[in-house]
């Protein structure tokens, strides 16, 4: 039996017995050399040799190499103080403005059935779920407790069509509201598009509203996935975003529509296909989401469900094609991929997809709200750990104060876990503590034997590899002109 | 307590050797505390725990024990092979707790920085405009709120009453109540 290391890797070296040069730092094998990040997130690759040389103190500041660690936060006598103070202060929150999206679950109803489904629905003719529109209001209200100047109130459910009347006044409200707040105000609906009609898309567009959509690759694989009652799931998704890319074509103001892949087993062969699905349809962006052992997909996981390792070969599969793709001339970006690029290459921590709290509230159809998504789906299976207070009843402060959510932002900063606090990629990663909970039976996770980081560490590796290339990297570069999209 | 058939070990920098004698399927390794850092040990002990169950073992001032059960094969080569990646994370422990035990002042005074950034941006006023109180509202707004209401409520109500009748794409048909006619399920 050969000997295997951990996932952080054990690259060796002496280090200088005096701390005179070599600066805080966290190293990882990548290919035949050697990731090097300094605590700023800034970094560069070294062959062994030279990082056994500079982890002695032996790289002079004349050598060209001297220039480049010290360029990146790597020498300790020529530390940029300033630079250092203003990126941890972005990536800690010191500068955070508040939670910015609002995901509100108007009914939990939906027609389709899919065999993952992650949103625990119910029957598209038990109406017990759906929102009222005074808990809209209330939920409304409590998002523009939130003092960041940019918001944004994304409609999810079920099938958040089914209660439009609901999704019709949150929307009109929230624009009333906000002629005395004076936001950037935006709002999402994230539908099957199966009760997509003209009028309908043409109010939401009136009122700025953007779409996105469930499409997980061609046709048969669509339809795999996703179980409705009247069939037609991968037509209605089609159609739905050719409809709203016509009347973009024909001058109206409306965000390209985007549509999120939800990757079950059946996709692993599969990457191509699906790319030159969603591109094909002139969709800028490619969402890869990956499936996790969790609510509904929990019981199904041993029909659906993959390995860390089978997701990472998928997904680079995916995006060196998305690379070629964009070589040949086409924009489109991968989601994940862009909010990784702009932590990596910027400094930037967008946002926390995995602390929701920080950036997201998700709001359940009575008025509930929880500190992520997923602890509102884990609530639905019958778990309210991650509840943190409702709509109506908690002000925004309570809420950012609940002991929950405290705990959950904890743990999901790499810096508070043993190993990750460690490992190269902390800078630009987040941890899930919902994940965590679900499967490892605590917010804190274990991350050595962590299915998350498996996952998320070789999609780090994927990404650090393609930065190599002079030529794939220009390519990743480039994606980073949508992040304001 | 070490226990009393383990012979005395050398102080010798990272000395580590059988402390007592290891079932036939578990490795077990002791280190004298004053001669390897704990911070190491129980590092590398820590990153083993996706492939070993690992216990922990022994008065901490004077050894620390580390024990490691497979969680695969417990073939004297895999065994061997635990013990090799254990040690292997072992000296990476070393070299990644230097690399934090040198820099530790400068990581202080930077926080310390950071702690100040956050205080300064505090005290800035949050952007944006303050949200209105409701009784802030212009008559005109609250008339418009009470219009919307109203109109959502009779939409609803309207929207219940014809429940049941015309649903083209059959949205509105229970779960139990048939399925679509190619009968194709995801699984």
């Amino acid at each position: 039996m050969a000997a295997s290391g951990s996932r952080l890797t054990s690259p060796s070296a002496v280090l200088e017995r005096e701390p005179r040069r070599v600066a805080g730092h966290a190293v990882r094998r990548l290919g035949e050399g050697l990731l090097v990040v300094g605590d700023g997130g800034e970094w560069t690759t070294l062959s062994e040799a030279d990082y056994r040389r500079y982890a002695a103190g032996d790289v002079r500041d004349e050598e060209p190499l001297g220039a480049v660690l010290a360029e990146r936060g790597l020498l300790r006598d020529r530390l940029d103080f300033a630079r250092l103070g203003e990126r941890f202060a972005a990536r800690r929150l010191l500068r955070w403005p508040g939670p910015s999206v609002h995901t509100l679950v108007v009914t939990r109803r939906c027609n389709y059935k899919c065999v993952y489904c992650h949103a625990s629905v119910v029957a598209p003719d038990d109406a017990s779920t759906d929102m009222t529109p005074e808990t809209a209001r209330a939920a409304v209200d409590l998002a523009f407790e939130s003092p960041n100047p940019q918001m944004t109130i994304e409609f999810q459910g079920g099938e958040p069509l089914m209660n439009w009347p609901v999704v019709k006044f949150a929307v009109d409200y929230a624009r009333l509201k906000n002629r005395a707040a004076g936001k950037v105000l935006h709002f999402g609906l994230i539908s099957n598009f199966s009760l997509l009609d003209e009028a309908k898309a043409d109010w939401l567009i009136e009122r700025g509203v953007s779409f996105c959509t469930s499409l997980d690759g061609p046709a048969d694989l669509h339809e795999r996935n996703r179980v409705s009652l009247a069939g037609g799931r991968h037509a209605d998704a089609v159609a739905g975003i050719r409809m709203i890319l016509a009347k973009r074509a024909a001058g109206a103001k409306v965000d390209v529509p985007n549509a999120i892949c939800t990757v079950s087993r059946h996709s692993l062969g599969r990457a191509r296909e699906i790319v030159d699905e969603l591109v094909g349809l002139g969709l800028e962006r490619v969402q890869l989401g990956p499936l996790d052992p969790v609510g509904f997909a929990r019981r199904a996981w041993d029909k659906v469900g993959y390995t860390p390792d089978e997701y990472v070969r998928f997904y680079a599969q995916a995006l060196d094609h998305l690379i070629s793709l964009n070589k040949d001339g086409v924009k489109a970006y991968e989601k994940t991929a862009l909010i990784l690029l702009i932590r990596i290459l910027e400094g930037g921590h967008w946002r926390f997809p995995n602390a929701d709290v920080v950036a997201r509230l998700a709001y359940d159809w009575d008025g509930s709200v929880y500190a992520s998504e997923d602890g509102r789906l884990l609530a639905a299976d019958g778990d309210p750990f991650f509840r943190i207070g409702r709509a109506g009843e908690s002000s925004l402060a309570e809420l950012l104060d609940h002991p929950t959510a405290r705990a959950s932002l904890y743990a999901s900063m790499p810096e508070c876990q043993p190993m990750c606090a460690q490992c190269a990629y902390a800078p630009f990663c987040t941890i899930s503590p919902t994940f965590n909970y679900e499967t490892q039976g605590a917010p804190w996770g274990r991350m050595p034997d962590n299915a998350w980081c498996g996952r998320i560490m070789g999609i780090f590796d994927v990404l650090f590899e393609r930065l190599q290339d002079p030529q794939a990297r220009a390519v990743l570069e480039s994606w980073l002109e949508f992040k304001d999209r | 307590m070490k226990k009393p058939s383990t012979p005395a070990r050398p102080r010798a920098r990272r000395a580590a050797r059988p402390a007592a004698p290891a079932s036939s399927d578990e490795v077990r390794l002791d280190f004298d505390p004053k001669s390897e850092r704990p911070e190491c040990v129980l590092g590398a002990a820590y990153l083993m725990i996706d492939r070993a169950y690992v216990a922990i073992e022994g008065d901490r001032a004077k050894t620390l024990g580390v024990v490691l059960r497979p969680k695969g094969e417990r073939t004297p080569a895999a065994l061997r092979a635990l013990e090799a990646d254990f040690r292997a994370e072992l000296e990476a422990q070393r070299l990644r707790w230097a690399i934090a035990r040198n820099n530790q002042a400068i990581r202080e005074y930077v926080a310390a920085n950071e702690a100040a950034l956050a205080e300064e941006f505090a005290k800035r006023p949050a952007a944006g405009a303050p949200e209105p109180a409701a009784d802030q509202l212009t008559d005109d707004q609250r008339a418009e709120i009470e219009r919307l209401i109203s109109e959502v409520e009779t939409e609803i109500k309207e929207m219940n009453d014809k429940k049941a009748g015309a649903d083209p794409k059959g949205v509105a048909q229970p779960w139990e109540a048939g399925r679509p006619e190619s009968g194709e399920r995801g699984e």
